[in-house]
């Protein structure tokens, strides 16, 4: 028993696991062996007493040191005194810049982060003043570029929209050939590809930006469904022949099932983002799961893109299907309908912008 | 292992009446399911690894340089859609299909739903 804790010193860490490999062997055989624990407890009282015992026995070789230099040279007893003060001073000194130090570098990280979240508010805020002004430039670059470019060309969309709208009326209500009836219905569809088209190269821009509607008057906003107004709101809009309701009513199905497949999507998307940024607050792994759940986090919300995307799809499918189904007078008669409400909804914003306020 | 995989995955389309083939988490595929069970359709999933699509998206850039054309906006390659043993297409296919009335009989001629 005696050379066992020399036996620890020597062979350093491995040598707990020795002792009590040896014991769990001997406990499963000799459970009832009491002298057995005995022997295990002084292995490891006895190496906690070597480990002791290298620190007193070195804290010994210091005292002693010292012990000596004192009986050397007694006179000198104060200037010793002072240089292990000194000395002291100097390591205190040394673990206060240390800790300054470090106290610097997370403050440098913490830095840059809040200035990315600036960044990214400012964008954020950009676009509510945005939407009302032409200050599109200015903060950050790149991003806010595709934004500006998408509102002013959304801006002559819509001025474009308007006056189809008027020659589609006069037309209509001038009995005007179904050749150029379909002339203009022609060229209001293909007008609706071009704000699809100009929608898609947004959403790879800023697809939070077409998803918060802010490039729409507030009323639009009010039915916003993922970017855009609904499909099925392209199929109240219209008288029809008796053949027509069935192909009608078919089409109204099938685009609301597709469109509710996409609301279900997007729920979706909704419940594992919320749950992938819910975090146990006590979990104490800290930074590294942070950083783990933002990436992912991250590439959840990529699969918005697709989702403005397939949405404007069913729009433009929509449209497109809803056309094949009438005649021409009908698609220009649902085409003014449409527009007109669309115009509507955008005179109902600045109505209600401007309506007198009572007073608080 | 690719091979192995491939394999599966041709036994499940061709033994499956509606079969869609997509990454795993990946919300179209999902989307895709919602609107072909709420059809009463009901699609056999198949995930395909992400060293399948790092494998494929390869091949698929490789043949885009050596072919020197360049369709940037090209449509994701996941998800896709076998109805009764034949591909038909990605998301957006379906939805235009359905929208134009043909994806019910198409369901019905493989057998996915009746009446």
């Amino acid at each position: 028993m005696n050379s066992a804790p020399t036996q620890v010193a020597a062979s350093g860490r491995l040598s707990i696991y020795e002792p009590n490999h040896q014991i769990s062997m001997w406990g499963d055989s000799f459970k009832a062996d009491s002298s057995q624990n005995t022997s295990a407890s002084t292995i490891v009282e006895g190496e906690v007493k070597l480990s002791d015992k290298l620190e007193d026995n070195s804290h010994e070789a210091l005292r002693q040191s010292k012990k000596f230099d004192q009986e050397a040279n007694r006179p000198s007893d104060k200037v010793l005194r002072r240089l292990a003060q000194n000395r002291e001073a100097a390591r205190k000194s040394r673990l206060r810049k240390k800790a300054y130090v470090q106290q610097l570098e997370s403050s440098r990280i913490k830095l840059s982060q809040l200035e990315q979240e600036l960044g990214r508010a400012r964008q954020q805020g950009l676009y509510i003043g945005g939407n009302l002004g032409d200050s599109a430039l200015g903060f950050s670059g790149s991003v806010n570029s595709g934004v500006a470019a998408f509102e002013m060309e959304y801006g002559h969309w819509v001025e474009e929209q308007n006056r189809q709208i008027c020659e589609l009326r006069t037309g209509l209500q001038a009995h005007v050939s179904d050749i150029e009836l379909r002339i203009l219905v022609e060229s209001g569809m293909a007008h609706y590809d071009n704000l699809f088209r100009i929608k898609t190269i947004a959403a790879k821009s800023d697809v939070f930006y077409l998803m918060s509607g802010m490039w729409k008057t507030t009323a639009e906003r009010f039915f916003l469904w993922i970017g855009g107004f609904r499909p099925s709101e392209l199929l109240k809009l219209e008288p029809l022949t008796e053949q027509q309701v069935v192909a009608v009513y078919n089409l109204q199905q099938s685009s609301q099932q597709a469109e509710d497949a996409l609301s279900q999507g997007m729920d979706k998307l909704q419940q594992t983002l919320a749950e992938t940024l819910t975090s146990d607050p006590l979990d104490l792994s800290g930074t590294n799961n942070y950083m783990e759940q933002m990436t992912v986090a991250v590439g959840k919300l990529e699969a918005l893109v697709s989702f403005v995307n397939q949405a404007d799809h069913l729009r433009q499918q929509t449209l497109q299907q809803m056309y094949k189904i009438l005649t021409t007078r009908q698609a220009a008669r649902g085409l003014l309908a449409l527009g007109d409400y669309f115009q509507r909804l955008r005179a109902l914003s600045s109505l209600w912008a401007a309506r007198p306020r009572e007073p608080a | 292992m690719a091979a192995i995989k491939e394999e599966g995955l041709i036994s499940i389309v061709k033994g499956n009446m509606v079969v869609i083939v997509g990454r795993r988490a990946c919300y179209m595929s999902y989307v895709a399911q919602r609107l072909l069970e709420g059809l009463k359709a009901y699609p056999t999933m198949y995930e395909v690894s992400e060293v399948f699509v790092a494998r494929m998206t390869l091949i698929r850039n490789l043949g885009r340089i050596l072919s020197e054309n360049d369709k940037t906006l090209v449509a994701p390659m996941f998800l896709v859609v076998f109805i009764g043993g034949k591909l038909l297409g990605g998301l957006d296919r379906l939805i235009a299909i359905h929208v134009t009335g043909k994806l019910i009989p198409m369901l019905k001629a493989a057998g996915a739903i009746w009446l």
